[in-house]
């Protein structure tokens, strides 16, 4: 029953042949097979990385940015309220230089009227005495006459008021 | 012998018929997952100097796995035949040796016969006698008595019994003699392609 013959040989030359196509159809392309999928997911992990580090980038340049646009929106209002004080103040002072200048005037023109009154009424005065003095000294001098004049003088003078 | 090998050609020819990098089917990660494991685990056990054994380990089992579940198909195991054992057995031990020389040099591969004393020198030749005539036998050995037994159990009781009891003849014992053959060649490898002076 135990009996040695070329079957040996012939297995030994078979694990030769069908190692080497195991080799070259399983073994192979298995591993080729992990292997591709391992790089693949190396290189789509290290490309998530880089987009991420990309993304965080931008993030920070628009808050960068936005932050400058912060200032310079706080800038640009700064300077028009600046700019809209000096106008105010320079509005303003106008208009008090403006207003004193009519006040000025205005006491000028009422200095002036009255001056020009109390002239008037000096005239008057002036007129009213000579023409008290003429009547004194043309018409009798009566106690009735004085009364008269008197009040004659009053009425003017109270006219010119 | 020949049905095995035609049963692993046409596996081998079907199962990478459509290797997909993005997305593998069910059948396809069951393959990979067994590469993964066997690769793993002899990669572990033979060492970091013998690495490029790993698949021919792979393909120990593998082959051995399918010529032992032949009786499941209605063939008689191959392996019982001692001729195709020794075959085996011999392609091993040459593959030891090779590894040996190889790691080693020749004079290495001399020297490494009186490892670890000069009193060692006629237990390691033998050695590679003993180790040559262990894995035939024990392969030829355990699949020629589980081939008995089930002839022995179909003559007596031909229904049920001898489903339960091929469940460990077959493949039980089947894919442990292979794992086992493999497992111990990857071990005299490992062995030897260790670096002696480092230890």
């Amino acid at each position: 029953m135990i009996s040695f013959n070329l079957t040996i040989v012939w297995t030994i030359v078979n694990l030769i042949v069908l190692y080497l196509i195991y080799r070259k159809f399983l073994y192979n392309r298995v591993q080729k097979t992990l292997d591709d999928r391992k790089n693949s997911i190396n290189s789509k992990f290290k490309q998530a990385r880089e987009e991420k580090e990309k993304a965080l980038s931008l993030q920070k340049e628009y808050e960068d940015s936005l932050a400058n646009a912060k200032i310079e929106a706080r800038q640009i209002v700064e300077d028009a309220r600046g700019r809209a004080d000096a106008e105010y103040e320079r509005i303003v002072n106008e208009a008090k230089a403006e207003s004193e200048n009519i006040i000025k005037k205005a006491n000028e023109t009422i200095e002036q009227e009255r001056e020009k009154a109390m002239k008037d009424a000096q005239a008057e005065v002036r007129e009213l005495a000579l023409l008290a003095a003429a009547k004194i000294i043309g018409g009798a001098s009566n106690a009735e006459t004085n009364e008269k004049l008197y009040n004659e003088f009053l009425t003017k003078a109270g006219k010119s008021e | 012998m020949w049905i095995a090998m035609a049963v692993i050609i046409v596996f081998m020819l079907l199962a990478t018929r459509k290797l997909s990098v993005e997305n593998p089917g069910k059948g396809q990660l069951a393959l990979e997952w067994a590469h993964e494991k066997f690769k793993g685990f002899f990669g572990r056990l033979v060492g970091p100097n013998a690495k490029g054994y790993v698949p021919y380990f792979m393909f120990l089992v593998m082959f051995i796995a399918v010529m032992n579940l032949l009786p499941l198909f209605g063939f008689a195991q191959p392996t019982k035949d001692l001729n195709i054992t020794v075959g085996m057995a011999l392609m091993s031990i040459f593959l030891v040796e090779f590894a040996n020389i190889r790691a080693r040099g020749f004079g290495g591969f001399l020297k490494s016969f009186k490892h670890p004393t000069m009193m060692m020198l006629p237990f390691n030749i033998l050695d590679i006698f003993i180790r040559l005539f262990s894995l035939s036998m024990r392969l030829f050995g355990n699949m020629l008595g589980g081939f008995v037994i089930m002839e022995l159990i179909h003559i007596a009781v031909p229904v049920v019994v001898p489903a339960i009891a091929g469940l460990y003849f077959d493949i039980f014992d089947g894919l442990l003699q292979a794992f086992i053959f493999a497992f111990l060649t990857s071990l005299y490898i490992g062995e030897a392609t260790e670096d002696l002076e480092a230890e």
